[in-house]
């Protein structure tokens, strides 16, 4: 079986600097991965490149999705293809209701997999029961896009539009940033029941306290646009005691 | 409803009655731009709140008698007595009277330099009615300039004073501001009446600032109740130039302060704030215009008022944003506290935008006081009229927060509560 | 000039009384205006003397008056003597005869609309006689107009069957001397629609759906005059999404609303009348006087537009709120797209006390287009407790496009509050790309923003007009992104 993710010496850039400089990772379906990393050390590009921001620019490397090059397509049919990118900073649309994106996107997909759309109907019934599952006010959905949401709550919306549109590979991007400890334990919780066999999690994270409540097959230090250690999850343990520093003066000793 | 008129021919003999210090050329391409143009009337939209009659009515009279020609030396330097700003304000002054400037000392002589416009020069602005006007009947023109690099640090002063008292009831002033590269210079901007009668004064200033020139700029308006003022600062900003601008209007009859902002290159930053306190029956009208030509670039405008008696008060706040100018971030606002049954407030915020990468909003209100404030202070055991009187001078303080040029801070903090307690306590 | 009109008047009645008994057999009349054009066009609707009379006193006085300059757009003069005032309606043997003969092109464009399929062939222009449908559906609303003492027919019929009542309102709220276009419209009006609902009348249906099937050809000086007496309601809603084609360049119409003591009036608008082509041929030149009298206390009228059309557009829909405690709003959506221009907004005239208004602004630009909102905000002396909130915003769609605001605020009143607040913005990368990531398209990601963009105003539409408006909206911005 071949990996659902494969990274090959992959180089981009933003405008004239170089991001990730050689990044390699592959995962594979059912599996959890952790990257982690100090600021500036390239984890959101990572996260960014795959979901296929236009403000990157691959300079060399492959990806591969399910055996496809997923660089020659679009955010959408990424998208549309599986892949969910939890953004770190969820952007508010104003005026445009939660539930009508929400229904667009899971009917998108639908059509591109060759799925009947669902109706309005349908999709409350699933929206809500998918918001009962994460401890949701269904008063949610009726609100504009992230629009005056607090931190907590746009996060919680990502993980809610993940579970609608059930990815094969999501990219959860600091998710766990700016929240409380309350809101940490609901989004985990949330992630943990998206865990499944034909899916896999890619979390991006600066901190280890994340992964107290969701349990890492797969720990990647990044730092400088490289993976410069990998491990089991016992890697992001290490790395709370000793700090970054510590990896990249092993890398460069 | 027609433009007012001033009366050409007698305009024409009092241009013919002014020495020919070398501006004569100027004065006569001036006077007959000014026979085409004529003075705005309300019915163009940037005058349709204000009418120039009175400047007219004024002009026609003064024209009428045949003045003679002032000249500089019809003012002993020290005749003049020390106003209260020069007091407060610790300034280089230069002192100016019906647009004539006297005395001959020169503030901080080696850095800055005082002249006259070079008579060749034939940059002078006569773009429309009132310029015009000023630029025929000027007597001189004075240039001061800061050469690049330097930072002056005590302020410019610019007392501009007026007296009708002698049938010199028009005056007419012109000064040119050169800020060289990376310079970084304070103007504190006095307009005062030293007599009683009416008069009119128009008053043009130029302000270029080049490359990196800092500015801060304080226009401090306490002319007396009969004095017509119209004032223009035009300011062309540099790159990465910024300006400070802060305009307090207390006095006159009927004002009208023009400021036009002229962004040509990137990197720019403005922050323009401004209070006017009105009551009686003046008339105040300010009008800033700011036009973003490239971008990226910043621009901050923010004026608050406070009408009583049977004032009027203008605003008029206009942001273009050119075609190409991305990275323009413009934002304007105008508060107003009307707090009598006969004022009047007429506010317009424009935006013209022909960009699309750019920032920009307005916003203007007009209101009372906020009474959840005023209850809050009460339940604290303050009477509602001190309670209000607190609140309207918070309202007003807020450009304090902001103002310009620190040096006047004090000055400008005690004759605005002066002026709000006077305000205050005439009946409504 | 007096003694000089009264010439002219007697010269006008006497040859009124023999009457142009040619001219009214024919279709229409030859191209110009003066005092013999207007005279045959009201002899040929049969119109009382009141009515000769009061066109006559436009036409006069718009003889004195000069177009005006000052909004925000531009245009090649008008030659008002090579505009025919005067023709009558296509017969049906030019029409197509069933939705077979349309053009596909049309035919697609409301399919896109949502519009129902009933509808279609009238909007198509199908001669009536072929509608069955809508014929029954009308037939069904005139009786239950009827039932409750609701008066709503053309224009010309008012004048003919309820003299009284055109006499006492016509001109009450835009006088004939208003404007240059609006007197225009008062010499050479063709027609347009009358309503009156009678006290304590709630209008049993939105009076939209009717207009929609029975709207006239009513041609290019359209007066709509709708009074709700005391204590009624009405809801009309003019125009259409479907595209309208008109051979008239220039479109002066007038509409004038009257609500009494308690009375509640909104009036929705759906513009999208020939915009011109994308280098900006052709066109309509929409050159509109809208007018809403709050005469009585508590009233309450409310405009709703969405302006998708036309070359150019000139219109203020306005409030003069004179009775106490009346309630004026404003909720407009304008797109201009291509090579339009648009400068449109509102007039609130607070007279009355405790009078309250709210004006929402949706301006929309693409292309090379030039969108203004023009607003007057007025608290006059008297108008104690005046309350006033304007919103206003601007998205830009690309990079040669403009969008201007222009709000006066002209407050007498020391107890007003009026707030307003504008802002200018385009539809970021990031919203784009969080649509995209989430598996929207771009083009969808586009319509799905700036539909969320106007949603305020979308949601005072009535309801089955709010669907279409969306669509229209995205209709219009067909290739403005991308």
């Amino acid at each position: 079986m071949t990996a659902m993710l494969e990274i090959r010496d992959l180089h981009t850039k933003i405008g004239d600097t170089a991001i990730l400089d050689g990044l390699s990772l592959t995962v594979g379906s059912g599996e959890v991965h952790a990257i982690m990393g100090p600021n500036g050390s390239g984890k959101s590009t990572l996260a960014q490149v795959i979901a296929g921001h236009e403000s990157h620019v691959v300079t060399s490397g492959t990806v591969t999705y399910c055996g496809k090059n997923l660089l020659e397509l679009a955010p959408e049919e990424r998208a549309r293809e599986g892949i969910f990118l939890g953004f770190q900073y969820p952007v508010e649309i104003p005026g445009v209701n939660n539930a009508y994106l929400l229904k667009a996107a899971v009917n998108a997909k639908r059509r591109h997999n060759g799925q009947p759309e669902i109706d309005a109907f349908e999709f409350l019934k699933l929206a809500r029961a998918r918001m009962s599952l994460l401890g949701m006010d269904p008063g949610f959905l009726n609100r504009g896009v992230n629009e005056g949401f607090s931190g907590g709550e746009k996060k919680r919306n990502e993980i809610l539009q993940m579970a609608m549109l059930e990815p094969r590979l999501a990219i959860l991007d600091e998710t766990d940033s700016g929240l409380d400890i309350d809101a940490l334990k609901a989004v985990a919780k949330g992630i943990n029941a998206l865990r499944s066999p034909d899916r896999a999690i890619v979390l991006v994270t600066h901190y280890q306290r994340l992964l107290q409540y969701i349990e890492p097959d797969r720990v990647h230090v990044l730092s400088k646009g490289r993976i410069l250690r990998s491990g089991d999850k016992s890697l992001a343990l290490e790395l709370e005691e000793r700090g970054y520093d510590w990896v990249r003066e092993a890398a460069s000793a | 409803m027609n433009a007012p008129a001033i009366r050409q021919d007698l305009l024409a003999a009092a241009v013919a009655r002014l020495p020919d210090n070398g501006l004569r050329a100027q004065r006569e391409l001036a006077l007959a731009r000014f026979a085409r143009q004529g003075l705005p009337g309300t019915r163009e939209e940037d005058w349709r709140y204000t009418s120039l009659q009175p400047a007219v009515d004024l002009s026609n009279a003064w024209l009428a008698s045949q003045p003679r020609a002032v000249l500089p030396g019809d003012v002993p330097s020290d005749e003049m007595p020390v106003q209260p700003a020069q007091r407060a304000i610790d300034a280089q002054w230069l002192r100016f009277l019906n647009g004539i400037r006297i005395g001959d000392t020169l503030p901080d002589p080696g850095t800055i330099s005082i002249g006259r416009q070079p008579d060749d020069d034939r940059s002078l602005i006569a773009d429309d009615g009132l310029s015009s006007l000023n630029a025929a009947l000027l007597y001189d023109v004075v240039h001061i300039a800061v050469p690049e690099g330097v930072t002056i640090t005590r302020p410019v002063g610019l007392l501009l004073a007026n007296d009708a008292s002698e049938n010199a009831s028009v005056g007419m002033t012109r000064i040119v501001f050169e800020v060289g590269p990376g310079a970084s210079l304070d103007v504190v901007e006095n307009h005062l009446s030293l007599s009683a009668e009416d008069s009119f004064a128009g008053v043009i200033i130029e302000l270029r600032l080049a490359r990196g020139a800092q500015v801060r700029y304080l226009r401090l308006q306490e002319c007396g109740e009969a004095q017509v003022l119209t004032g223009r600062l035009q300011v062309r900003i540099g790159q990465d130039a910024s300006l400070r601008y802060t305009s307090i209007d207390l006095g006159g009859a009927l004002v009208r302060n023009d400021v036009a902002i002229d962004l040509v290159a990137a990197g720019s930053d403005i922050i323009a704030n401004g209070l006017y306190l009105a009551s009686g029956s003046q008339h105040i009208d300010n009008h800033l215009r700011i036009d973003h030509r490239v971008g990226p670039a910043r621009s901050r405008a923010a004026f608050r008022g406070i009408l009583h008696g049977r004032s009027r008060c203008v605003f008029n706040s206009k942001a273009i944003v050119y075609k190409g100018a991305d990275g323009t971030d413009a934002g304007q606002s105008n508060h107003n506290l009307l707090l009598s049954d006969q004022a009047e407030i007429d506010t317009k915020p424009e935006l013209e935008i022909h960009a699309d990468d750019v920032k920009c909003a307005h916003g203007a209100t007009v209101g009372q006081l906020d009474e959840a404030a005023l209850f809050y202070l009460r339940s604290r055991g303050i009477d509602a009229d001190a309670a209000s009187r607190m609140l309207t001078r918070a309202f007003a303080a807020s450009v304090l927060g902001d103002l310009s040029v620190a040096a006047a801070a004090d000055y400008v903090a005690g004759r605005i509560d002066e002026h709000l307690d006077l305000l205050v306590s005439e009946p409504s | 000039m007096s003694g000089n009109s009264t010439d002219i008047e007697s010269l006008v009645n006497r040859r009124y009384r023999h009457g142009f008994v040619t001219d009214i057999e024919s279709d229409s009349l030859p191209p110009g205006l003066n005092e013999d054009v207007i005279l045959a066009l009201s002899a040929k609707k049969g119109e009382p003397e009141f009515m000769v009379q009061w066109r006559l006193k436009a036409y006069r006085h718009w003889l004195t008056m000069r177009e005006p300059a000052w909004a925000h757009v531009h245009y090649p003069p008008i030659d008002y003597q090579a505009i025919s005032y005067f023709s009558a309606p296509k017969s049906d043997a030019d029409r197509p005869k069933s939705l077979e003969e349309v053009d596909p092109k049309l035919l697609e464009t409301y399919d896109k609309l949502g519009i129902p399929l009933h509808e279609r062939a009238k909007l198509a222009g199908v001669a009536v006689d072929a509608v069955f449908d809508s014929v029954s559906v009308a037939t069904t609303f005139k009786s239950k107009l009827k039932e409750a003492g609701v008066i709503f027919c053309p224009f010309s019929e008012a004048v003919l069957n309820h003299p009284e009542l055109v006499q006492k309102y016509l001109g009450s709220v835009v006088p004939y001397r208003d404007n240059f276009f609006a007197t225009l419209n008062s010499a050479v009006f063709s027609d347009g629609s009358f309503v009156y609902i009678p006290k304590g009348v709630r209008c049993p249906m939105e009076l939209s759906t009717y207009f929609r099937i029975n709207a006239a050809n009513t041609g290019q000086f359209e007066r709509t005059l709708i009074i709700a007496d005391e204590g009624s309601h009405v809801s009309y809603l003019e125009g259409c999404t479907a595209p309208m084609r008109d051979e008239n360049q220039l479109h002066a119409a007038v509409v004038e609303l009257v609500a009494l003591k308690d009375a509640r009036i909104k009036y929705s608008t759906v513009q999208n009348w020939y915009p011109g082509d994308e280098n900006g041929k052709g066109g309509i030149y929409n050159f509109v006087t809208k007018r809403g009298d709050c005469r009585g206390a508590n009233s309450k009228i409310s405009w709703t537009q969405v302006e998708t059309g036309s070359a150019i557009t000139w219109k203020y829909p306005s409030c003069v709120l004179r009775g106490e405690n009346s309630v004026g709003e404003f909720y407009s959506v304008a797109v201009a797209n291509n090579m339009q221009q648009a400068d449109t907004g509102t007039k609130m005239i607070h007279i009355g006390r405790n009078t309250r208004s709210t004006i929402v602004s949706k301006g929309i630009s693409a292309g090379r287009a030039q969108n203004a909102y023009r607003g007057l905000v007025r608290i006059m002396p008297q108008a104690a407790n005046a309350r006033n909130h304007t919103q206003c915003d601007s998205l830009l769609l690309g990079k040669n496009c403009g969008a201007h605001t222009f709000p006066y605020m002209e407050i007498r009143n020391p107890t007003a509050r009026v707030e307003h607040e504008a802002t200018t913005s385009k539809i970021s990368e990031d919203q784009l790309f969080y649509c995209r990531q989430r598996g929207i398209s771009e083009e969808d990601a586009v319509s799905m923003i700036v539909n969320g963009f106007c949603k305020e105003v979308f949601r005072e539409l009535p309801m089955e007009f709010a669907v279409e408006a969306q669509n229209l909206l995205n209709v219009s911005l067909e290739g403005a992104v991308g």
